[in-house]
């Protein structure tokens, strides 16, 4: 039996439904993040467990024990906001300390209990400063400091860098995860940044409308995305619809092309999919205006894929450049360079895109999945993604 | 040529390039003292003339016979000590009724303020004379066969009018005055409200195993503290000075004795005024220290805010 269980919850806000029969299961100790745009429901899941909601059926099982309908003040969670959510009125530690009073513990032993949960965030010397006295990021190591101090068996944070500038972001999300593993916490986290997600969490649920659409580690929610939505919210991603010709063999054709993709036999002939190819898995080759035409298919097909177009932009990402390139079958390839490889591309040179059998993804895609698609990734935050790319690419095929 | 513009005296190091300080300083700040002394001396004029005219007795200037007689007159203690109690009384009931009752609208009925405001606005339309004869209709049993006031009350007032002599108590008065202090004391409080994100302090503190009520004490109340305090002050001064009501309840109280005095012996009445003033203006400074936020002076930095420090 798991250590937090979510059985079949469901809620709804007027006509709005924010979360649709959803079952979870979080084990003890364990990093879960809850990934999603915004209005999918993540933090009203979130908002459920901690006791604020109440659902409108389901269940929430906690180390064995039902607390579905237990006040927020009497379940064992501890809650960081992206707000911060501080006492004003109360200096760094007497914040800490608040939960600590309510629970009648000794002065001293509270006044302890403080100096070492500061200086675990690193605010021993901030003590006695207010929470206005304090930067966006020590307040927000003040809440987590407080959130622990009451010993939750769950910690819940609700995007609580979102508020924050990107170096400290990146500094406090660090904090967070090197604490949760000190002291063992369980730590359910919701994020909308996807790269927040995937550099700290253990299991990732990635969420769209109310519903679970993909639960994994973050390498297999990366790598092996299961649904549309999750290969287009999570990460950057070249789709291309096509169609299977020889499944078995691998072989699916994209508009005039023929592409060479993992054998696929659970699926069948002239099945439509989505081929999903990550950036960072496609290389480009500068071509000299008279070899466009010249380049030797029959040779190197039977390995890699290769379709030559133009560079149509050129961004600079830092340790890599990422190219948008027009394929000559008029398919938009998103492709991603060290920046060493980069240096002698620019826009309107003609190109040779390549990858592996490997880099493709397969996923099937009906009629309904593609209007999905088009809907959801016009929301979706890609990180990293520059404008024109998140826009939907299966229309250019 | 010697510029007209050099500054003459300047330290070493010293900064010039702040020409809107150096014009708060020289030519900002004449303006703002004379309209605050204008402002001051249209609020003192008539209270020093009330003062002079209140020591102006038989004997000329400076007699104090009648400041003596306003001491030695026991009706004076008598209805201000009334006045007081109404006033404390009254006080302590809208706090305790009020202060609840906008956090809980404002926790989980946001959809209801609106009629609440309504609410609060309506004595504002009903002058005091209507409300102190609806008043006393109501509660001297005469209208308690009512069945619409019956029903309306879910059967309270007639409860209330047969089982206690409520027309002798000073509750029934306390009852009017509060519905009198509601627009200024319930502005106050939901302002104070406004300004701090109740839900989400709300949320922490159930997270940290906090209920209602100690919510409400030691997180939303010491952070509207001075909302509070206003609501106060204002129900207080509101009752100090609050006359139609008294009348109609036969309340003998501060109001009616300055009243009754100055149609007697307008020197006594005078300087009745001026100390019933000083009694507001030390209430006034006595509440200041404590509308004073203590959060080390400054205001809380908002979610979004970033200083650049980072984390240290």
């Amino acid at each position: 039996m798991a250590f937090l269980e979510l059985q079949e919850l469901s809620k709804s806000f007027g006509r709005t439904r924010a979360v649709e029969r959803l079952s979870l299961e979080v084990e003890q100790g364990e990093f879960l993040t809850l990934l999603g745009p915004s209005g999918c429901g993540k933090t009203t899941i979130l908002r459920l467990v901690a006791g604020f909601e109440q659902a409108d059926a389901g269940r929430i099982l906690l180390d064995g024990e039902e607390i579905t309908t237990r006040p927020a003040n009497r379940r064992p969670m501890g809650m960081v906001f992206q707000s911060y959510a501080l006492f004003p009125h109360m200096t760094a530690e007497q914040n800490v300390a608040f939960g600590l009073r309510l629970r009648r513990l000794s002065p001293t032993l509270i006044h302890r209990r403080c100096e070492e949960l500061l200086a675990l965030v690193g605010l021993a010397d901030r003590a006695h400063n207010y929470p206005h006295q304090l930067s966006g990021g020590q307040q927000q190591r003040v809440a987590l400091a407080r959130a622990l101090a009451v010993e939750p068996k769950v910690l819940l944070l609700d995007e609580p860098l979102s508020a924050l500038d990107a170096a400290v972001r990146v500094t406090l999300r660090e904090e967070i995860r090197r604490i949760q593993q000190q002291l063992g916490m369980t730590v359910i986290y919701v994020t909308h940044d996807q790269e927040e997600a995937l550099a700290i969490s253990d299991r990732i649920a990635v969420m769209a409308r109310g519903r679970l659409e993909q639960l994994g580690a973050p390498e297999e929610i990366y790598r092996r995305p299961r649904t549309v939505f999750v290969a287009g919210f999570v990460g950057a991603s070249t789709r291309l619809p096509a169609r299977l010709e020889r499944a078995a063999d691998g072989h699916c054709r994209l508009g005039e092309i023929l592409l060479r993709v993992p054998p696929q036999p659970e699926l069948s002939d002239g099945a439509a999919v989505l081929l999903v190819v990550r950036p960072e898995l496609v290389t480009l080759q500068q071509l000299e205006e008279a070899d466009g035409v010249a380049v030797d298919r029959s040779q190197s097909q039977e390995q890699e894929n290769l379709l030559t177009g133009i560079v149509e932009l050129r961004t600079f990402l830092g340790a890599v450049t990422r190219f948008r390139v027009r394929a000559d079958g008029g398919q938009l390839f998103t492709v991603d360079l060290p920046g060493l490889q980069a240096r002698t591309l620019v826009p309107g040179q003609r190109v040779l895109l390549a990858f592996p059998p490997e880099a493709c993804l397969v996923l099937p895609y009906g009629e309904s999945e593609a209007e999905a698609a088009a809907g959801r990734s016009g929301r979706a935050a890609v990180v990293g993604q520059v404008s024109p790319e998140r826009e939907p690419q299966p229309e250019h095929a | 040529m010697r510029s007209l513009f050099r500054p003459r005296h300047r330290k070493p190091g010293q900064d010039v390039g702040q020409p809107s300080q150096h014009l708060a300083n020289e030519g900002g700040l004449l303006p703002a003292r004379l309209a605050l002394a204008l402002a001051l001396l249209y609020l003192l004029i008539p209270l020093a003339a009330t003062l002079v005219f209140g020591l102006s007795g038989s004997h000329g200037w400076g007699d104090l016979s009648s400041l003596g007689a306003v001491f030695g007159d026991p009706d004076f203690w008598q209805t201000l000590l009334t006045s007081l109690g109404l006033a404390a009384g009254t006080t302590v009931l809208v706090i305790l009724l009020l202060t609840p009752t906008v956090y809980q609208v404002h926790l989980r009925l946001p959809q209801v303020q609106p009629l609440l405001e309504a609410l609060a606005l309506l004595p504002f339309a009903v002058p005091p004379i209507v409300l102190g004869t609806g008043l006393l209709q109501e509660y001297n049993g005469a209208a308690t066969n009512s069945p619409l006031v019956d029903l309306l009350s879910l059967g309270l007032v007639p409860l209330l009018s047969n089982v206690f002599p409520l027309l002798d108590l000073p509750l029934l008065l306390i009852c009017a005055y509060v519905i009198v202090a509601l627009p200024f004391a319930y502005r106050a409080i939901d302002n104070s409200l406004r300004a701090v994100d109740v839900r989400v302090l709300t949320e922490a503190a159930a997270s940290l195993g906090a209920g209602w009520w100690r919510t409400l004490l030691l997180v939303i109340l010491p952070n509207i503290w001075p909302g509070i305090l206003t609501a106060a002050l204002l129900t207080f001064s509101t009752v100090m000075g609050e006359l139609t009501l008294a009348s109609l309840f036969n309340t003998y109280t501060f109001p009616i004795y300055l009243n009754m005095t100055g149609q007697n012996d307008p020197h006594r009445a005078a300087l009745l005024a001026v100390l019933s003033f000083l009694l507001t203006l030390l209430c006034v400074l006595g509440m200041v220290p404590a509308t004073r936020p203590r959060t080390g002076g400054g205001r809380a930095a908002l979610p979004g805010q970033i200083e650049g420090a980072g984390p240290r």
